[in-house]
This record gives C-alpha cells, structure tokens and sequence, in this order.
C-alpha cells in the first residue's frame, strides 16, 4: 500500500472541485446561482451537468418556480410534475412553430384572394 | 388552456400583411392560447392559390410548419354530426338555399368540429353568427388593433 503521491492528490482534487467531493458529476453553484437561490426561498439548488438516462435521453436538472409548477400539474391534467414540465414545453414548442410558420407567411401574397366557393 | 383556431378570413390578412394581420398575429402569440390548425379551414385557403408557387408557399407556411398534432380534422362521428346539424338547421326552417352553397355546407362543419373539441373560432365571416344559435360553437371576432 503506498502513499498518493502530490500530483495524484492535485488531480484529485481539481476533479473534487469540478464534481464533487462524492465523485457525482455536480457543478458548484456559481454568482448567478446565489441569486438565483434566494429568489427560490432560499432553497439549495443544484445544477447538474448533462447526464444521459438509460434509455440514451439526455437529463438536466433546471429551477422552476415551484407554485408554477404545481398549477401547471393540475391545469394540464398531468400524473406528475416531469409530466407537467414535458407537456408545458411541448405545447410551448408546437405553438411558436405554429406562429412561426405565420411569421413567415406575413405579406408574402399581398394581393391574396379570399375565395369562396 | 383554451384552444383557439383560425378561420380562413383570419389567414388570408395574415398573407396580405398590415396593420390588421399584425394585430392578429401578437394575439394569437398572447399568453394563454394553444393554437390549432383546422384542415377545412386550410382547404379553404388553398382555393385561394392562383399558380403553383403560391401553393407551393402556403403549404409551407400553413401546413408543414404545423406539428401533425395541432392539425385538426373531424371523425367518423364529428362528420356524422356535421349532417345531423345540417339536417337540425333544415328542420328549423334555415333557407334551404343557402345550405346548398359549399362554402355555407363548409362553415357548419368548422362550426361543429369547434363545437365538439372546445375550440375558440377567431373570425369575421358573419355565416358563423347564423349558424352559431344551431351548433352552439365559440366564436370570436379577429382583433382590430394590438392589445
């Protein structure tokens, strides 16, 4: 059994310091996060690095405001608050793909008929 | 959240542009709205096309920019009852003459397609206020100017 050596202890600190002491791949909270924290209640946030699931998804940890989330679980009719979440952007997404398209047919045919048969 | 759709009236300012399309447009972008696409209402649209590019632009303006989801189409049973409410309509003495007309015929059935998924009509076409005490649809006039 032999002693680490100080360029093994260096290395294993620096990865500490970008991981974690538990070795799990978790970013220390940054400036930002300091605020970000108090307007959350104070609650401790943590800010994951991307991770992939099992089934290959990639898995972010993100802040949400807590009594918008609960809102959105009733008002979405969804089974849990990931399903709220997944459903919201979902629905955020289809719709400014949507008014996308519109804003891109905007004036395109200025001197469109309205045809009725 | 409520659904809202578009009628052809809303559809052809927007590809005209100006002040009333703009006025439509920041609506419809409004907190609050899940948009979808009524695919009669798109047929109606494309009648409007004069060559090949132009329905070349608004097939890809209006219809693949839409997610398959958000493009709605009636039933079996929602086709159904779009004769069920034509038949209602006769019976209650509503000119024959007019139900004849396709574009009439056609505004029923958008009017029974909202009526049955709880869709909000954005319009201005006043054929949808005479059928509206039938089918008992949601109908709302297109904004005039940006809220």
């Amino acid at each position: 059994m032999s002693a680490k050596t100080t360029k093994q202890t260096v290395i294993e600190k620096v990865r500490q310091m970008k991981h974690g002491k538990s070795g799990k791949r978790t970013s220390r909270l940054g400036r930002g996060m300091g605020a970000a924290q108090d307007a959350m209640g104070g609650q401790v946030v943590k800010v994951h690095v991307p991770r992939k699931t099992k089934q290959g998804h990639e898995r972010m940890q993100l802040m949400v405001d807590p009594r918008l989330l609960d809102a959105a679980v009733v008002s979405l009719g969804a089974k849990t608050k990931s399903e709220a979440v997944n459903v919201a952007l979902r629905n955020a997404a289809e719709n400014a793909a949507i008014l996308q398209g519109l804003d891109d047919a905007m004036g395109s045919i200025p001197d469109f008929p309205y045809v009725e048969t | 959240m409520p659904l809202r759709a578009l009628d052809t009236n809303g559809y052809v300012e927007i590809l005209r542009g100006g002040a009333r399309a703009a006025a439509i447009r920041a609506a419809l972008g409004a907190a609050g709205t899940e948009l979808v696409v009524l695919m009669p209402v798109i047929a109606e649209v494309l009648q409007g096309a004069r060559s090949a590019k132009e329905a070349h632009t608004l097939q890809q303006r209006i219809v693949d920019a839409v997610p398959t989801r958000r493009r709605l189409f009636a039933s079996p049973s929602e086709w159904a009852g779009t004769g069920l409410r034509v038949a209602d309509m006769l019976r209650a003495g509503h000119d024959p003459n007019e139900l004849k007309q396709r574009s009439f015929w056609l505004d029923v059935h958008i009017a029974h397609l909202c009526r049955s998924r709880g869709i909000v009509l954005w319009t201005d076409d006043g054929d949808h206020k005479r059928i509206e005490p039938y089918v008992h649809h949601r109908v709302e006039p297109l904004p005039t100017s940006p809220s």
